[in-house]
């Protein structure tokens, strides 16, 4: 198994050489000495290669965030299985740019719509953005209602794209 | 704890022929276990490319944890069998860590010949079960198997230590209480089957794992039904109908994230408390043992040269130093783990014995696990040591080695010959594990010994015949005899039979053995029933 | 001394908080409303006396007035203060209150509905001869004739770029730059039909734009008889319209300068018989001119600048006048002393267009020291969600220079904390760390201009190997791992034989 990061939506392969009190680390071709001494469930004292700074941990599911040396890192841990299936999926999912509200529906679950069609108003940091099709299908969803809170990434709108192979 | 003052000198001309030469052998053993692990014809690598299926050893190194070392087991098995179709007996088998917990796996190497089972294969997986259950370890099974190689049947099939030996042992196990996990990546067929449905814990791979008595081929040919490989034993059907197997993976990493997660929820027991120190490497570099094997295996050379370079700071404590000399026995602690040594500093002779026998009680007595350093001619023949009781006193030792309760570790570090390899803890004398240097030699006696023995023989037989061999003919038996003779000897003709558990680089000596005794604490030891006999 | 028995807070986050403390100090009983997400709230769980309201979104909540006001009622609340935004400035608002007998603190219902129209407000300012840009009121008259860009040609003064506003908008709201004629019938028509959707009020206005100008507003402070002011505050660094770093006092401004703009605003808000805290914004050119922008009449989102460089509590000041008090403060008195910087700290994604950010505070740890103030509703847990505005706190630093204040914003940036959820501190501490603003040379273009200069910086690498490693060791799963891993494994490491 190998223990992969992602910051700034490039992956880092982290590389265990040596586990203990003090843990060998090869990242990105460099090897570090690295040790925590936990002060509490968010606080550890971190040294690496003989170096000590204060940092500051919290995990949200797959997601780190660090303090340390005046910087705040968010870091996601790339699950090595995930991914491994259901590709292909997401194709007709149309996911929130940012989080906001949904001010109006324009289309409804069961409609066909085609590409370019206005399916849903947004309204994010007072601004109202137009969220429309990318592909010609059938809604099978509408993620959210009217007033309704949304967070980046959210899947607004699931179309079910047909098969582009033919019956025959 | 004393440091072992190391008479080496690296500058030494000697040392550097050794090293050499070592180097040479250490270089060529690399590269057949290379080739055995990773030389596959391109149409099998393919052919697994498309069924969607992991390298077997791409599926080993995800499932185990990052950071943790893997010590393998008999990776030239088979390697001189079969003019070298099944290497590696097409399994993997070793002791690792998954989700925290030390485990053996035995995995079906599928990347060659569909990972068929050979009699040697066979006989390597009996040997890692066997291993699980003499040191209580649960088995993760990564099942992907084409089953028994029927041409070979015959040596595969009907003995108590063939084919039915794996399932017997599986049920042994969960007896034991020591889990066992099957990971389905591929078809497990006939007895194949058993190994999922006698695992406690199963998960099976949508499209590509499957598990049934009879394939459809066979079914077909029974009683005329027409049925898929899917129907008759998928994923979906076992795991929604049959209930043969507990969970669907959509694709193989899936099944190992299944599976690290089963094993991450099993009970961790306590391992007996063996006395334990902070690990220190050892003082002298490990590597520098390629000077100290000599080039041939009938020069001397001081154990404990060896021994400084495997235990922790070369701190050696040794017992009796001046009495029985040819036998070096002593206290040292490997990755901290306090262990008595016992190694060969020449022929066995009767004190020498003794000294063992009185050393192992001891350390039987003490809870001390047993590590033997295997430099044996074997034991000293002669009127003058009959008349003392040689026979007596080898039967001594046999008697404490193969009575004593606590685990026992041997090494091959160069000749292992005739009754000395019994009292050195040999194959035969139950070994939690065995390893070989690529230097090392087994046989009933050395090789010279034994091809003048064999030439003298074939010398007779042709003088019967009233032929006179000249000089340059009877050189000529003997060194074929010779050159025979090392052949059916050498590690690599040992290793291939699974007379050990495999073939070690000697800088790597100290890690199997510090998993090996970890792992050997995983069941309880201890109790004699005897005091130590000063014999 | 005149008092209010108990005042309400009709807002959240840290200006409750921060009118919550001028309650405390002034030992009036407390109470609140809030909306069910702000429940673990601190001023919630401080305030003597907390009470549900519900919305159809948590915002709707904070801006339901019957239902404040029926609160209010049933606590006898005799006061409310309305913090900034929400029902800050509403005169409908302010009139049920007065209705039902309660004091709303804050300026007379006349004053807000001046100051709340912007065209009304710009007629007002110019009327008693303080200077406005040249502007043009798009009323239907000059819609219908169809040619707005000759209607702006013959206003003197008034050339592009241009930026059309709404008359009842304000705080940046449904605001567009038209740089080109051609631009002008579209912006204004999509100007007039927001403004219709957001504020039920289409009449927009075009005003010059001026794209380099510094964002100048004066606090002022009002009794009804009396109006004193307290300083100015320079709010030039923003994006969006809205302001993210503020000072006092303005680096651009000499005495004399400073004299008369305070002159203007104090004039602004006597003719307007101003009472209770209100701030007069205006325009500074390079040329050293100023116009009047609008008036807020309200508490200030960066009022605490002034109140530490002048040593003022302005919300107290509020809530004393309010209950029929005389300014407890004299002009001749407030003598500004040293500087202060107020950072808005945002959950945004600052380096990527300031798209707002939302999570959960899983840890906290708020900077403190000498002339150090961190203004905050935040708590540990606190969902972070798109429904209320993205600043979450404020940090404000006074220091006797503005050199020194700048150096210990920067390090007070650093020593925040907030784990969870994406914040703008790193923008900040780039923002303050630029030449240009060290040197006092910000206008309200400063972020677009020095775009490139504040972008994200290139990741250190060993910092960045740093961080990955401390990831790695403090991931739950690898702790699971690791404490699990028996000896000698994890000590033999990695290892293949």
């Amino acid at each position: 198994m190998q223990p992969r990061y992602i910051v700034d939506d490039v992956v880092h392969a982290v590389t265990p050489l040596r586990l203990g009190e003090q843990v060998t680390l090869e990242i990105d071709g460099h090897l570090l000495d690295v040790r925590l001494h936990w002060q509490d469930d968010n606080r550890a004292e971190l040294i690496v290669n003989g170096s000590a700074n204060s940092l500051y941990v919290a995990q949200d599911g797959k997601t780190l965030y660090l303090h340390f040396a005046g910087k705040t890192w968010q870091i996601e841990s790339q699950d090595e299985f995930s991914g491994a299936g259901g590709e292909g999926a997401g194709a007709g999912q149309i996911k929130a740019p940012m989080p906001g509200v949904v001010v109006e529906n324009s289309a409804r679950e069961g409609d066909s719509v085609e590409p370019g069609q206005t399916l849903m108003l947004i309204e994010s940091m007072k601004l109202q953005t137009e969220i429309k099709s990318s592909v010609a299908g059938v809604i099978r969803a509408i993620g959210f209602a009217e007033g309704d809170n949304f967070d980046k990434g959210a899947i607004l709108v699931d179309i079910e794209v047909p098969s582009t192979e033919s019956d025959e | 704890m004393r440091r072992i003052q190391s008479r080496i000198n690296t500058n030494d001309s000697e040392y550097q022929k050794y090293r050499r030469h070592n180097s040479e052998l250490i270089a060529q053993f690399r590269q057949k276990q290379h080739d055995a692990r990773h030389t596959r014809p391109e149409r099998d690598i393919e052919r697994l490319r498309k069924q969607n299926k992991l390298l077997p050893r791409e599926r080993l190194e995800l499932l185990l944890d990052p950071g943790t070392p893997f010590l393998e087991f008999s990776s030239l098995g088979a390697g001189e069998a079969y003019e070298g179709t099944a290497p590696g007996a097409n399994c993997i088998t070793g002791i690792g860590i998954v989700g925290g917990r030390e485990v053996l796996i035995n995995s079906s190497d599928s990347s060659n010949k569909g990972g068929a089972w050979y009699p040697l294969s066979v006989k390597k997986m009996v040997r890692a079960l066997d291993i699980a259950v003499e040191n209580h370890l649960p088995v993760i099974h990564a099942c992907d198997s084409a089953g028994g190689f029927l041409p070979l049947q015959s040596d595969l099939f009907g003995d108590k230590y063939m084919a039915g030996r794996i399932f017997r042992n599986q049920v042994q196990l969960s007896k034991m209480g020591c889990k066992q996990l099957s990971l389905v990546f591929g078809h497990c067929t006939a007895g194949g089957a058993y190994i999922p449905a006698l695992s406690d814990y199963s998960v099976i791979v949508e499209g590509t794992g499957a598990v049934f008595l009879g394939g459809p081929p066979l079914v077909k040919a029974a009683t005329g039904e027409d049925v898929t490989v899917d129907e008759l034993g998928g994923a979906r059907m076992h795991t929604s109908v049959s209930g043969t197997c507990d969970f669907y993976a959509a694709n193989e990493k899936e099944a190992i994230a299944i599976g690290r997660e089963i094993v991450m929820q099993w009970e961790q027991k306590p391992k007996y408390p063996l006395q334990r120190e902070k690990p220190e490497e050892p003082y002298y570099d490990p590597a520098e043992l390629y000077g100290i094997i000599p080039d041939d295996i009938k020069k001397q050379f001081d154990m404990r040269e060896v021994i400084a370079r495997i235990v922790d700071g070369s701190r050696f404590a040794e017992y009796q130093p001046d009495y029985g000399t040819t036998m070096v026995c002593g206290f040292a602690n490997i990755w901290g783990y306090k262990v008595g040594i016992l190694g060969n500093n020449g022929v066995l002779f009767n004190d020498s014995s003794l000294k063992a026998a009185h050393f192992m009680a001891l350390c039987n007595q003490n809870n001390t696990p047993l590590v033997f350093l295997q430099n044996i001619t074997g034991y000293m023949i002669g009127k003058e040591y009959e008349q003392q009781g040689i026979t007596k006193d080898g039967a001594k030792m046999l008697m404490v080695q193969g009575g004593v309760e606590v685990p026992k570790f041997t090494v091959m570090t160069n000749g292992s010959f005739g009754a000395g390899n019994y009292g050195m803890c040999g194959r035969a004398w139950d070994a939690r594990t065995l390893f070989s240097w690529p230097n090392s030699q087994i046989a009933v006696m050395g090789s010279d010994q034994a091809a003048n023995t064999l030439a003298t023989i074939k010398i007779n037989q042709l003088k019967k015949q009233g032929l006179d061999p000249s000089a340059e003919e009877l050189e000529k038996i003997r060194a074929e005899v010779l050159a025979n003779y090392e052949n059916t000897t050498s590690a690599y003709a040992t290793s291939s039979d699974i007379w050990d558990d495999g073939i070690l680089d000697p800088v790597d000596t100290r890690n199997a053995l510090g998993i090996s005794i970890s792992a050997s604490l995983n069941a309880p030891f201890g109790g004699t029933s005897y005091g130590v006999m000063r014999y | 001394m005149a008092r209010f028995n108990k005042v309400l807070i009709a807002n959240r986050g840290e200006i409750a908080l921060r009118v919550l403390r001028a309650l405390e100090k002034l030992e009036i009983p407390s109470a609140i409303v809030y909306h069910e997400s702000d429940r673990a709230s601190p001023a919630v769980r401080q305030a003597d006396e907390a009470v549900e309201i519900t919305g159809d979104s948590p915002s709707g909540a904070y801006l339901d007035i019957a239902q404040i006001v029926s609160v209010c009622k049933q606590l006898g609340a005799g006061a409310v203060h309305p913090g900034y935004g929400f029902l800050s400035e509403n005169a409908a608002f302010s009139r049920s209150l007065a209705d039902a007998g309660i004091a709303f603190i804050g300026p007379g219902v006349d004053a807000i509905e001046l100051m709340g129209d912007k065209i009304r407000s710009r007629e007002f300012v110019q009327q008693h001869g303080f200077p406005v840009p040249a502007s043009i009121i798009l009323d239907a008259s000059v819609f219908a004739d169809g040619d707005i860009a000759r209607a702006v040609e013959s206003v003197p003064g008034l050339a592009f770029p241009l930026v059309v506003k709404a008359s009842a908008g304000g705080g940046g709201k449904g605001m567009h730059i038209v740089n080109s004629p051609d631009e002008l019938e579209s912006a204004a028509r999509i100007a007039a039909s927001e403004a219709e959707k957001y504020f039920g009020d289409a009449r927009v206005y075009l005003e010059r734009f001026f794209p380099s100008a510094r964002h100048i507003e004066v606090q002022v402070l009002g009794d009804g008889k009396n109006v004193i002011h307290l300083g100015e505050r320079e709010c030039s660094i923003q994006r969006r319209f809205q302001k993210l770093i503020e000072e006092a006092p303005s680096p651009a401004l000499d005495a004399d300068k400073r004299r008369e703009i305070c002159e203007v605003a104090t004039g602004i808000a006597r003719a307007a018989n101003y009472s209770s805290a209100g701030t007069v914004e205006f325009l500074y050119t390079p040329e050293g001119e100023f116009f009047f922008l609008e008036m807020n009449t309200r508490i200030q989102v960066e009022h605490p600048v002034t109140e530490m460089v002048y040593g003022v509590d302005l919300v107290a000041e509020q809530i004393r006048v309010a209950a029929g008090e005389s300014l407890s403060l004299e002009q001749d008195a407030m003598v500004i002393n040293g500087h202060a910087i107020e950072c808005r700290i945002c959950a945004e994604d600052a380096f990527n267009g300031f798209t707002p950010e939302t999570g959960r505070v899983l840890f906290l740890k708020e900077p403190a020291g000498e002339g150090l103030r961190f203004d905050s509703g935040l708590h540990i847990d606190q969902q972070v969600t798109a429904s209320f505005d993205p600043m979450l706190a404020k940090l404000v630093v006074h220091a006797p220079t503005r050199e020194q204040a700048i150096q210990r914003s920067i390090a007070a940036l650093g020593e925040l904390v907030v784990l969870g959820v994406r914040l703008n501190t790193e923008y900040l501490a780039r923002v303050l760390q630029h030449p240009a603003f060290a040197s006092g040379d910000t206008d309200t273009a400063f972020v677009g201009v020095h775009g490139e200069a504040l972008a994200a910086a290139a990741v250190d690498k060993e910092q960045l190997q740093v961080a990955l490693a401390a990831a790695y060791l403090s991931d739950r799963g690898t702790r699971l791992l690791h404490a699990a891993t028996p000896e000698p494994y994890g000590a033999i490491g990695h290892w293949r034989n």
